[in-house]
């Protein structure tokens, strides 16, 4: 198997809880976090249902214990308070550490508040410091002390996804000891008018894998994963899974729909179970992408048909519970699959209740505790990114 | 195994989009910041596409194109763009529309292009490529790390060639915030400006190779900057066993006298009998100036010639065997790319 890449530490905080524990209760108990926006103004507040994470910023800065300024955006506090309980202490004193974050809209959540006053030519530089998608990564580098290794990803809806590949990837490459990788998003009226103008926003809590799906519910949410290569791990370390294989592919349709046929995700299935030198028949669970809009669920059922036969696992999607939370989605959904693994856990796919027409398999509804031994989750994204990555228990 | 730059596309506030000319001449900014040359963008694109594309789509496809054309490479085995600031123009566009709209009345096109993937993804749509994909957003490290991830997978095997590209856009309003901040202030900062250079690596050299990428690091916050960063330089020249009378040094003086002050040490301490190149005086400076500097390093090494405009001390040479680049944004993300000749 060569050098695996253990997971060693685990964090996130999402409309379901604010740390790990808190979401796994949730997930068992099956309590979805999708409710209305309290937060923050938006004329479509009691239109449309999101995975609002129920706490103010400053709220967040105390949960951190440090004294709350403008200079934290929510997008820093919330990947702050997910990262600080991935790295643990057992991230400290490491030779070689480094962190890769990714997100879709960075500080806009503050720009977006900040611009008005701008555009009235008031006050100018308020915001500059913090819209791009660097300041989060670098507020987390900074508040944790890790510093030999500092990058963002963003592929839009695949994007943390992609910063567990690059974590991987530079273990492997003797580049780092110890990586903290993962994502963060928080709700914007920046991204939920853009959904909102491409109509796939559902106005009720969303439907994954559902025949009558209207569309997906967006969500806020920071989640992070520490990653040690099997030979530099210490006593002190738990480890928590491994990660099997991983692959990235293009769909290379359309800039924002999926092909109908699912082309990207296939080839990302595929090549990630071939990687993990695993027969497909061996993974226990798919976490699916399942934003439930029309196009997603379809082109990706489709596929999975296609890459599992007559052999289709359990399947769910747990965007249900939190939200589709963008960027955060792949290492929210890691860290899902990670407990899936460790506890045995199979989550069930809410809200669902009419069987796809173009489908041969449906969602798991209730949760299943058996064994799981490979998880395979998906993440996709605008601009045809697609990856998939295996989680394995031992 | 090495890795080789065998395509250049680069659109830039000089004329770089002709790869047999290396800065004849040079073209000042005139007002607030560079603006990009344009290329006669239907030579590259149908009519039918360039209406729907943004700008800063149209000159990152044509300068894929043209690198990809020029290393007679069809289909990249990877994508790997790399952004500061990603669409600036389009994110900027739905925003403004909705504030003041208040959120009603609005329209997706904006939003679709808005991601910083969306070259990427048009990229592999036009080409039809469906393998590895990437978009890196950190700041002074968005193209160094696109690189490193390319480097990385050739070295691993997992690829054998890729088209790597910075990229950034600077628009009318993020101007005015930018300069209202100690760097861009007008006349003690530095200059914004924009670049978007793709670059066809492979770990084979062909007839028109340029260079070879030999080594690559990002620095985040040292805590002694002149002496970390040149205690970094000097490892990395040792490691490659460079010598130093063959070097030519590119550093991204920008007019941020802090900024300044450290490559003013380290050439002091390190360079005394090398020639240093500048080039954000041609550039501008962005997130991912450094694409400009890896252009003039690769055609430095190629024409074996140091223009004259980029010279910031001259001292005589009789071959450029290598080049080393040192840049940095704001302090805090420093980066070293060293190239060898082919």
């Amino acid at each position: 198997m060569g050098n695996r890449i253990a997971i060693t530490g685990l964090g996130i905080v999402s409309a379901l809880g604010m740390n790990v524990s808190e979401n796994l209760d949730s997930l068992k108990k099956g309590i979805s976090g999708i409710s209305s926006l309290a937060l923050l103004d938006s004329v479509y507040k009691n239109i449309l249902p999101v995975g609002e994470i129920k706490k103010t910023d400053k709220q967040l800065a105390d949960i951190l214990q440090i004294t709350y300024s403008e200079e934290y955006t929510r997008t820093a506090l919330l990947a702050m308070i997910a990262a600080k309980e991935a790295w643990g202490v057992s991230g400290n004193n490491t030779d070689r550490s480094g962190i890769i974050s990714a997100t879709t809209v960075a500080g806009m959540r503050t720009s977006e508040q900040h611009y008005v006053d701008f555009l009235q030519h008031k006050d100018k530089s308020h915001f500059v410091e913090t819209h791009d998608a660097g300041d989060s990564t670098e507020k987390v580098a900074d508040y944790l002390g890790i510093n030999d290794f500092v990058t963002t990803i963003s592929t839009a809806c695949s994007s943390s996804a992609n910063s567990i590949m690059l974590g991987a990837r530079l273990l492997k490459a003797n580049k780092l000891d110890r990586v903290l990788v993962g994502g963060v998003d928080a709700l914007s009226l920046f991204t939920i008018n853009g959904f909102n103008t491409l109509m796939i926003l559902d106005k009720e809590p969303c439907r994954s894998f559902d025949d009558d799906r209207a569309g997906l519910n967006l969500g806020e949410a920071a989640a992070f994963l520490q990653l040690v290569p099997e030979d530099k791990l210490r006593k002190t370390d738990h480890v928590y899974g491994y990660i099997a294989a991983y692959a990235n592919a293009n769909d290379a349709y359309h800039q924002t729909a999926s092909s109908p046929e699912g082309v990207g995700a296939t080839l990302a299935m595929q090549k990630a179970i071939d990687l993990a030198g695993i027969e497909k028949s061996e993974v226990d669970y798919i976490n699916a992408h399942g934003t439930a809009t029309h196009n997603n669920d379809l082109s990706e059922g489709l596929s999975i048909m296609k890459v599992f036969g007559d052999e289709i696992p359990a399947v769910s999607s747990t965007k249900p519970f939190t939200g589709h939370t963008l960027a955060a989605a792949g290492a929210v959904e890691a860290v899902f699959s990670v407990l899936s693994l460790q506890k045995g856990l199979i989550y069930p796919n809410l809200n669902f209740s009419n069987q796809m027409k173009e489908l041969s398999f449906s969602p798991v509804v209730k949760l299943l505790q058996t064994n799981v031994k490979y998880v395979l989750s998906n993440s996709f994204g605008f601009g045809g990114n697609n990856s998939s990555i295996i989680y394995s228990g031992d | 195994m090495s890795v080789y730059i065998n395509g250049i596309g680069i659109i830039s506030p000089q004329e770089t989009i002709d790869n047999n000319k290396f800065l004849e001449k040079i073209y000042p900014f005139d007002k607030d910041y560079f603006k990009m040359i344009e290329p006669a963008y239907k030579e590259y694109i149908a009519p039918r596409d360039l209406r729907r594309m943004s700008k800063i789509l149209r000159n990152g496809i044509v300068a894929g194109k043209i690198a990809l054309k020029e290393s007679q490479l069809a289909m990249p085995q990877a994508i790997i763009t790399g952004t500061g600031l990603g669409c600036a123009i389009d994110t900027e566009k739905f925003l403004i529309k909705m504030i003041e709209n208040k959120e009603k009345f609005l329209t997706p096109s904006s939003f679709i292009q808005s991601t910083h993937n969306t070259l990427g993804g048009s990229i592999a749509i036009g080409l039809g490529c469906h393998e590895y994909n990437m978009t890196y957003v950190h700041r002074g490290f968005s193209f160094e790390t696109a690189l490193l991830d390319a480097q990385m997978m050739m070295q691993t095997g997992e690829i054998n060639n890729a088209l790597v590209g910075g990229f950034d856009e600077m628009t009318d309003n993020h101007i005015q915030l930018l300069q209202a901040t100690e760097m861009y202030k007008p006349n003690s900062g530095t200059v914004a400006g924009q670049v978007s250079g793709f670059f066809v690596l492979e770990n084979e050299k062909k007839s028109n190779s340029y260079a070879k990428l030999l080594d690559l690091e990002m620095i985040y916050k040292p805590k002694q900057t002149v002496s970390t960063v040149s205690g970094r330089i000097e490892k990395m020249l040792l490691d490659h066993k460079i010598n130093k009378e063959n070097l030519v040094i590119v550093m991204g003086y920008n007019g941020v006298k802090a900024e300044e002050d450290v490559y003013q040490s380290i050439s002091k301490q390190l360079f005394e009998h090398q020639s240093i190149t500048h080039f954000k005086h041609l550039s501008g400076e962005s997130y991912t100036a450094s694409a400009f500097a890896f252009w003039m390093a690769a055609q430095m090494l190629k024409k074996q010639n140091i223009p004259q405009a980029i010279l910031y001390s001259e001292k005589r040479i009789s071959k450029i065997e290598n080049v080393l680049i040192y840049n940095q944004y704001q302090k805090t993300e420093h980066s070293l790319m060293l190239l060898g000749k082919c």
